[in-house]
């Protein structure tokens, strides 16, 4: 009996129709997009390789720029659509071969900076822009750093535990003295 | 891809297919022996408790209060928010009169119920395509999610050929079926085996629930209920084996689980054999693009 029946009033080769397995949780254009777009910085880069191989400067640098816009795309989509994008690090806890998404990842983070590095070295060696660029990372560092101190004294004055920290470790200092009558702490100080 | 061609693909694929024993393949040199559930859908009567059991110990949130209009059925299938479900099958079938489970009395019909859970696979896809190492075999052989490390990526989710594992939206993260790890770890049961007031659902040494599920259809046989048979039994089937498996009463599709279900990962090796071919043609295209063409 397979609960086929001709009786039966609905055929019973599925439980009410409903799916058996679960269809991907993933967004379309996140998932889609970090595909393609991968896929494009790594064709990128082989042009740029090949370009630079077969001595064709201005193609090289092209072909590094798409591969370094396609893969911080990919690297975002890919971030974005984690259920906790925070944690996007936990993947970089373990390297499963069993898991495509783990070598995934770590061919993209391997692969992500290096493309960054040799593409700003490429750009940098080839024109005035470097200059610049350098000029307005020292600025910018410097500012930034002025912004962090700022908003670290702010943290400190919210948090109670910058407050109550220290004054309890004066306070733990300062016990040692008010076990002692006024009158002898000046024997124990001096 | 067949069985055979897999043993001599890949050692690494080892890691999949190698064991009986998944326990002692993650690792675990010393270890309990491993544990099961086994679900006598014959005895089944749909009380739920099971799901009420393990909703209640493991602080799972409320998964909708409502009814699918399926029978008896208000929760429709395991996610992320309900980790036990009981399938509810009615049947205009004539009942053998050894039926076990309820039924009218003059009508052609059954009703056929059984409590769906996570089948904690001898070799499992949801672990091996898992990137954070969330998640991972116990020393009882059950395969379970730790919630502290997952990321929410989701490729768990169609990895798994049962369609278990299932996003929590509101959460991000993936939750599913823990076989009660918390209380293994101290000799106890799990909740929704102790819950079942029929033994439907029987918690023990897998080996042991093997032996006496084999009995159970022997008995079933011998009483007139010639479709009893089980499922996920066989260390042979296409995921190694369940540590939860079924007797069913039905074709395994009627009441929503796979009849054929097969380790998604056992195709890894010809899925990069295509991908290394996929990037050799993509190396040349760009060679032959960029070295072709006019300066």
């Amino acid at each position: 009996v397979s609960g086929d029946a001709a009786t039966g009033d609905r055929p019973n080769d599925s439980y009410y129709g409903q799916p058996i397995i679960n269809p991907p949780v993933w967004e379309e254009r996140e998932i889609a997009g970090y595909l393609f777009c991968g896929g494009l910085a790594g064709a990128s880069s082989i042009l740029a390789a090949v370009a630079d191989g077969s001595a064709r400067p201005r193609l090289a640098d092209r072909a590094r720029l798409c591969a370094s816009a396609a893969v911080t795309v990919s690297f975002a989509a890919l971030i974005k659509d984690l259920g906790r994008p925070a944690r996007f690090v936990n993947m970089l806890r373990v390297f499963k071969p069993t898991s495509p998404m783990s070598v995934g990842t770590w061919i993209l983070s391997a692969y992500a900076p290096l493309n960054y590095l040799i593409a700003t070295a490429a750009g940098v060696r080839r024109s005035r822009i470097g200059a610049v660029l350098t000029g307005v990372a020292l600025l910018s560092g410097s500012a930034l750093t002025r912004f962090g101190l700022f908003a670290a004294g702010m943290e400190s004055a919210r948090d109670p535990r910058y407050t109550v920290q220290m004054h309890r470790a004066r306070a733990d200092a300062k016990v040692t003295l008010d076990v002692y009558p006024a009158a002898d702490r000046a024997a124990v100080t001096r | 891809m067949t069985d055979s061609s897999l043993s001599t693909e890949s050692a690494g694929l080892d890691l999949l297919l190698g064991d009986s024993d998944p326990a002692a393949a993650a690792g675990h040199t010393e270890h309990p022996p491993r544990m099961g559930f086994f679900t006598d859908t014959s005895v089944c009567i749909g009380c739920k408790a099971c799901e009420v059991a393990c909703k209640e110990w493991n602080e799972v949130p409320e998964d909708g209060l409502n009814w699918t209009g399926n029978s008896q059925d208000n929760t429709g299938g395991l996610s992320g928010s309900t980790w036990r479900h009981v399938a509810f099958v009615e049947q205009r079938v004539p009942a053998s009169g050894h039926e076990p489970n309820f039924q009218r009395d003059d009508d052609d019909f059954r009703w056929l119920m059984s409590s769906d859970v996570c089948k904690h696979c001898t070799h499992a896809a949801c672990l091996d395509v898992c990137p954070t190492g969330a998640i991972f075999r116990t020393e009882f052989g059950t395969v379970v999610v730790q919630a502290d490390v997952c990321n929410g990526c989701g490729y768990c989710v169609p990895a798994c050929p049962y369609g278990v594992l299932d996003k929590r939206p509101e959460d991000g993260r993936v939750f599913k079926c823990t076989l009660f790890y918390d209380r293994l770890q101290v000799g106890q049961e799990p909740a929704c085996a102790k819950a079942c007031p029929t033994d439907s659902t029987q918690f023990g040494e897998l080996e042991q629930l093997r032996e006496r599920a084999a009995g159970r259809v022997e008995q079933l046989h011998e009483a007139g209920v010639g479709e009893a048979r089980l499922y996920g039994h066989d260390p042979g089937d296409g995921v190694g084996g369940d540590g939860a498996f079924f007797l069913l009463l039905d074709e395994p599709e009627v009441y929503g689980l796979p009849p054929d279900p097969v380790v998604t990962t056992r195709d890894l090796a010809s899925m990069s054999r295509r991908v290394g071919i996929a990037a050799g043609a993509l190396l040349a295209a760009g060679v032959v693009s960029v070295l072709g063409a006019d300066r």
